[in-house]
Protein backbone atom coordinates (compact mmCIF):
# COMPACT_ATOMS: atom_id res chain seq x y z
CA UNK A 1 0.00 0.00 0.00
CA UNK A 2 1.12 3.59 -0.92
CA UNK A 3 2.13 5.83 1.51
CA UNK A 4 -0.28 8.44 0.86
CA UNK A 5 -3.41 5.79 0.89
CA UNK A 6 -2.39 5.15 3.98
CA UNK A 7 -2.20 8.47 5.32
CA UNK A 8 -6.42 8.86 3.86
CA UNK A 9 -6.99 6.31 5.63
CA UNK A 10 -5.49 7.38 8.89
CA UNK A 11 -7.37 10.59 8.62
CA UNK A 12 -11.09 8.78 7.93
CA UNK A 13 -10.45 7.06 11.25
CA UNK A 14 -9.48 10.16 13.29
CA UNK A 15 -12.78 11.58 12.36
CA UNK A 16 -14.69 8.28 13.13
CA UNK A 17 -12.59 8.42 16.67
CA UNK A 18 -14.20 12.02 17.08
CA UNK A 19 -17.36 10.96 16.32
CA UNK A 20 -17.34 7.95 18.75
CA UNK A 21 -15.65 10.27 21.67
CA UNK A 22 -18.64 13.12 21.06
CA UNK A 23 -21.23 9.84 21.20
CA UNK A 24 -19.59 8.87 24.60
CA UNK A 25 -19.93 12.24 26.06
CA UNK A 26 -23.52 12.32 25.15
CA UNK A 27 -24.07 9.26 26.58
CA UNK A 28 -22.36 10.16 29.85
CA UNK A 29 -24.68 13.49 29.92
CA UNK A 30 -27.67 11.66 29.32
CA UNK A 31 -27.54 8.57 32.16
CA UNK A 32 -26.00 11.73 34.68
CA UNK A 33 -29.15 14.05 34.08
CA UNK A 34 -31.83 11.51 33.73
CA UNK A 35 -30.80 8.15 34.90
CA UNK A 36 -28.29 7.82 37.85
CA UNK A 37 -25.25 9.28 38.39
CA UNK A 38 -23.67 6.24 39.25
CA UNK A 39 -24.02 4.62 35.80
CA UNK A 40 -22.94 7.54 34.53
CA UNK A 41 -19.34 7.33 36.64
CA UNK A 42 -19.23 3.64 35.92
CA UNK A 43 -19.41 4.66 32.20
CA UNK A 44 -16.76 7.35 32.26
CA UNK A 45 -14.60 4.48 34.28
CA UNK A 46 -15.04 1.64 32.31
CA UNK A 47 -13.83 3.87 29.09
CA UNK A 48 -11.14 5.13 30.93
CA UNK A 49 -9.85 1.62 32.05
CA UNK A 50 -10.75 0.47 28.62
CA UNK A 51 -8.74 3.11 27.00
CA UNK A 52 -5.40 2.53 29.60
CA UNK A 53 -5.80 -1.00 29.13
CA UNK A 54 -5.56 -0.92 25.37
CA UNK A 55 -2.62 1.98 25.25
CA UNK A 56 -0.33 0.08 28.20
CA UNK A 57 -0.61 -3.14 25.67
CA UNK A 58 -0.82 -4.66 29.50
CA UNK A 59 -1.76 -8.29 28.61
CA UNK A 60 -2.48 -10.27 31.81
CA UNK A 61 -2.10 -13.55 30.30
CA UNK A 62 1.70 -12.64 28.63
CA UNK A 63 2.28 -11.49 31.97
CA UNK A 64 2.15 -14.96 33.86
CA UNK A 65 2.91 -16.99 30.61
CA UNK A 66 5.94 -15.29 28.89
CA UNK A 67 8.74 -15.86 31.74
CA UNK A 68 8.21 -19.61 31.64
CA UNK A 69 8.02 -19.44 28.44
CA UNK A 70 10.64 -16.93 27.15
CA UNK A 71 12.05 -15.47 30.00
CA UNK A 72 10.45 -12.12 29.08
CA UNK A 73 9.21 -10.67 32.81
CA UNK A 74 8.38 -6.95 31.54
CA UNK A 75 4.73 -7.32 31.78
CA UNK A 76 5.11 -9.62 34.90
CA UNK A 77 7.13 -6.87 36.73
CA UNK A 78 4.05 -3.90 35.46
CA UNK A 79 1.58 -6.14 36.78
CA UNK A 80 3.87 -6.36 40.37
CA UNK A 81 4.07 -2.90 40.24
CA UNK A 82 0.79 -2.25 39.37
CA UNK A 83 -0.52 -4.64 42.74
CA UNK A 84 2.08 -2.71 44.91
CA UNK A 85 0.08 0.92 43.82
CA UNK A 86 -3.48 -1.08 43.98
CA UNK A 87 -2.33 -2.18 47.74
CA UNK A 88 -1.87 1.14 48.96
CA UNK A 89 -4.87 2.64 47.57
CA UNK A 90 -7.46 -0.05 48.64
CA UNK A 91 -5.52 -0.09 51.93
CA UNK A 92 -6.46 3.36 52.22
CA UNK A 93 -9.95 3.38 51.06
CA UNK A 94 -10.44 0.55 54.01
CA UNK A 95 -8.99 1.85 55.98
CA UNK A 96 -11.35 5.27 55.76
CA UNK A 97 -14.29 2.43 55.77
CA UNK A 98 -13.31 1.31 58.43
CA UNK A 99 -13.07 4.42 60.52
CA UNK A 100 -16.22 5.75 59.10
CA UNK A 101 -18.15 2.34 60.67
CA UNK A 102 -18.97 1.60 56.87
CA UNK A 103 -18.53 -1.79 55.65
CA UNK A 104 -15.15 -2.73 54.43
CA UNK A 105 -15.62 -2.86 50.56
CA UNK A 106 -13.79 -5.65 48.45
CA UNK A 107 -14.09 -8.88 46.95
CA UNK A 108 -13.08 -11.79 50.26
CA UNK A 109 -13.26 -15.11 49.51
CA UNK A 110 -12.16 -17.96 52.16
CA UNK A 111 -9.15 -20.19 50.48
CA UNK A 112 -10.02 -23.34 49.27
CA UNK A 113 -9.49 -25.95 46.49
CA UNK A 114 -11.67 -23.74 44.64
CA UNK A 115 -9.38 -21.24 43.18
CA UNK A 116 -6.90 -23.86 41.76
CA UNK A 117 -9.51 -25.31 40.30
CA UNK A 118 -10.60 -22.21 38.66
CA UNK A 119 -7.98 -20.80 37.88
CA UNK A 120 -6.79 -23.88 35.73
CA UNK A 121 -10.26 -24.02 33.85
CA UNK A 122 -9.25 -20.05 33.23
CA UNK A 123 -5.36 -20.68 32.46
CA UNK A 124 -6.96 -23.30 29.92
CA UNK A 125 -9.37 -20.98 28.03
CA UNK A 126 -7.12 -18.08 28.38
CA UNK A 127 -3.63 -20.30 26.90
CA UNK A 128 -6.23 -21.36 23.85
CA UNK A 129 -8.08 -18.03 22.71
CA UNK A 130 -4.70 -16.04 23.04
CA UNK A 131 -6.08 -13.71 26.02
CA UNK A 132 -7.97 -13.12 29.25
CA UNK A 133 -11.30 -11.76 29.74
CA UNK A 134 -9.99 -8.10 29.56
CA UNK A 135 -7.38 -8.71 26.67
CA UNK A 136 -10.44 -10.74 25.05
CA UNK A 137 -12.56 -7.57 24.94
CA UNK A 138 -9.96 -5.13 24.09
CA UNK A 139 -9.46 -7.38 20.69
CA UNK A 140 -12.16 -7.95 20.40
CA UNK A 141 -12.80 -3.65 19.95
CA UNK A 142 -9.16 -4.12 18.00
CA UNK A 143 -11.17 -5.90 15.13
CA UNK A 144 -9.94 -9.64 15.57
CA UNK A 145 -12.28 -11.85 13.88
CA UNK A 146 -10.73 -14.96 16.24
CA UNK A 147 -12.43 -13.17 19.47
CA UNK A 148 -15.67 -13.18 17.81
CA UNK A 149 -15.24 -17.24 18.04
CA UNK A 150 -14.08 -16.52 21.88
CA UNK A 151 -16.48 -13.75 23.40
CA UNK A 152 -19.62 -16.63 22.24
CA UNK A 153 -17.62 -19.02 24.51
CA UNK A 154 -17.00 -16.18 27.06
CA UNK A 155 -20.57 -15.41 26.96
CA UNK A 156 -21.49 -18.98 27.27
CA UNK A 157 -18.84 -20.09 29.98
CA UNK A 158 -19.93 -17.38 32.06
CA UNK A 159 -24.14 -18.45 31.69
CA UNK A 160 -22.75 -21.85 32.61
CA UNK A 161 -20.91 -20.98 35.57
CA UNK A 162 -23.43 -18.51 37.37
CA UNK A 163 -25.74 -21.71 36.70
CA UNK A 164 -23.12 -24.05 38.85
CA UNK A 165 -22.26 -20.95 41.36
CA UNK A 166 -24.26 -22.76 43.97
CA UNK A 167 -22.17 -25.47 44.14
CA UNK A 168 -19.44 -24.15 44.25
CA UNK A 169 -20.20 -21.65 47.26
CA UNK A 170 -21.85 -24.38 48.52
CA UNK A 171 -18.06 -26.19 49.23
CA UNK A 172 -16.62 -22.88 50.65
CA UNK A 173 -19.95 -21.28 52.63
CA UNK A 174 -18.44 -22.90 56.20
CA UNK A 175 -15.12 -21.50 55.96
CA UNK A 176 -14.43 -17.94 56.99
CA UNK A 177 -12.95 -15.81 54.59
CA UNK A 178 -9.59 -13.77 55.69
CA UNK A 179 -8.52 -9.98 55.75
CA UNK A 180 -4.81 -9.20 56.64
CA UNK A 181 -5.07 -6.33 58.08
CA UNK A 182 -7.80 -7.23 60.93
CA UNK A 183 -5.73 -10.17 61.52
CA UNK A 184 -2.24 -8.69 61.89
CA UNK A 185 -3.49 -4.71 61.84
CA UNK A 186 -2.86 -2.09 59.10
CA UNK A 187 0.56 -1.41 59.10
CA UNK A 188 1.51 -4.98 59.60
CA UNK A 189 -0.38 -6.41 56.78
CA UNK A 190 0.38 -3.58 54.24
CA UNK A 191 4.17 -3.90 55.16
CA UNK A 192 3.96 -7.52 54.61
CA UNK A 193 2.27 -7.91 51.35
CA UNK A 194 4.44 -4.53 49.86
CA UNK A 195 7.63 -6.66 50.62
CA UNK A 196 6.03 -10.07 49.33
CA UNK A 197 5.94 -7.71 46.17
CA UNK A 198 9.12 -6.78 45.97
CA UNK A 199 10.43 -10.12 46.54
CA UNK A 200 8.44 -11.22 43.43
CA UNK A 201 10.01 -8.22 41.77
CA UNK A 202 12.89 -8.87 42.41
CA UNK A 203 12.80 -12.32 41.29
CA UNK A 204 11.15 -11.87 38.08
CA UNK A 205 13.91 -9.33 36.97
CA UNK A 206 16.72 -11.51 38.49
CA UNK A 207 14.90 -14.88 36.26
CA UNK A 208 15.05 -12.07 33.13
CA UNK A 209 18.70 -11.81 33.84
CA UNK A 210 19.38 -15.46 34.02
CA UNK A 211 17.47 -15.79 30.82
CA UNK A 212 19.64 -13.61 28.58
CA UNK B 1 19.94 -17.69 3.95
CA UNK B 2 16.66 -15.23 4.40
CA UNK B 3 13.63 -16.92 5.72
CA UNK B 4 10.28 -15.63 5.74
CA UNK B 5 7.23 -15.97 8.20
CA UNK B 6 3.50 -15.20 7.72
CA UNK B 7 2.10 -14.80 11.15
CA UNK B 8 -0.99 -13.48 10.01
CA UNK B 9 -4.13 -14.63 11.66
CA UNK B 10 -2.02 -16.35 14.54
CA UNK B 11 -2.22 -15.18 18.40
CA UNK B 12 -0.18 -14.40 21.21
CA UNK B 13 2.42 -16.04 21.39
CA UNK B 14 2.39 -18.34 18.36
CA UNK B 15 4.39 -15.79 16.65
CA UNK B 16 7.29 -15.28 19.12
CA UNK B 17 7.56 -19.44 19.46
CA UNK B 18 7.85 -19.77 15.55
CA UNK B 19 10.25 -16.43 15.33
CA UNK B 20 12.44 -18.44 18.46
CA UNK B 21 12.62 -21.70 16.62
CA UNK B 22 13.18 -20.16 13.20
CA UNK B 23 16.31 -18.30 15.01
CA UNK B 24 17.88 -20.77 15.98
CA UNK B 25 17.96 -22.62 12.29
CA UNK B 26 19.23 -19.14 10.91
CA UNK B 27 23.07 -18.34 10.50
CA UNK B 28 24.53 -15.50 11.44
CA UNK B 29 24.32 -12.44 8.96
CA UNK B 30 20.85 -14.06 8.38
CA UNK B 31 17.68 -12.14 8.07
CA UNK B 32 13.77 -13.37 9.10
CA UNK B 33 11.12 -11.14 7.89
CA UNK B 34 7.91 -12.09 10.41
CA UNK B 35 4.30 -10.57 9.09
CA UNK B 36 1.75 -9.98 11.76
CA UNK B 37 -1.37 -8.48 12.88
CA UNK B 38 -1.57 -9.36 16.46
CA UNK B 39 -0.51 -6.10 18.45
CA UNK B 40 1.21 -8.16 21.61
CA UNK B 41 3.37 -10.02 19.40
CA UNK B 42 4.21 -6.64 17.82
CA UNK B 43 5.69 -5.73 21.47
CA UNK B 44 6.61 -8.73 22.57
CA UNK B 45 8.96 -9.79 19.14
CA UNK B 46 10.91 -6.79 19.47
CA UNK B 47 11.37 -6.83 22.97
CA UNK B 48 12.95 -10.49 22.86
CA UNK B 49 15.02 -9.71 19.51
CA UNK B 50 16.36 -6.70 21.16
CA UNK B 51 17.48 -8.78 24.61
CA UNK B 52 19.05 -11.13 22.32
CA UNK B 53 21.39 -8.18 21.00
CA UNK B 54 19.75 -9.15 17.21
CA UNK B 55 19.28 -5.85 14.79
CA UNK B 56 15.42 -5.38 14.67
CA UNK B 57 13.47 -2.93 12.73
CA UNK B 58 9.58 -2.55 12.29
CA UNK B 59 7.18 -1.03 10.05
CA UNK B 60 3.09 -0.77 9.32
CA UNK B 61 2.69 -1.83 5.97
CA UNK B 62 -1.06 -1.85 6.60
CA UNK B 63 -3.65 -1.19 9.42
CA UNK B 64 -3.30 -3.31 11.99
CA UNK B 65 -0.31 -5.55 10.11
CA UNK B 66 3.40 -5.14 10.55
CA UNK B 67 6.70 -6.66 9.52
CA UNK B 68 9.64 -7.15 11.47
CA UNK B 69 13.28 -7.98 10.35
CA UNK B 70 15.15 -9.28 12.56
CA UNK B 71 19.03 -9.83 11.78
CA UNK B 72 21.07 -12.48 13.37
CA UNK B 73 23.83 -10.68 15.09
CA UNK B 74 25.40 -13.24 16.90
Amino acid sequence: MKRQEFRQKSNWQLIFALIIIIFSIYIYLYLNNSVEINLATSWAFGLIVGFILQRSRICFTAALRDPFLFGLTKLSRALILSTIIITIGFAYIQYQQQLGGLPIEGKFVPLGWHIPIGAFIFGLGAAVSGGCASGTLIRLGEGYKLQWIVIVGFIAGSVHGSYDASFWYQLIRSQKSTHLPQLLGWGNALALQIIFLLLLYLLSYWWEKHKF
Amino acid sequence: MDKYLDCTGEPCPLPLIKTEKEMNKLKIGDKLFIELDHTCSMTNIPEWARKKNYEVETEEVDFGEWQITITKTN
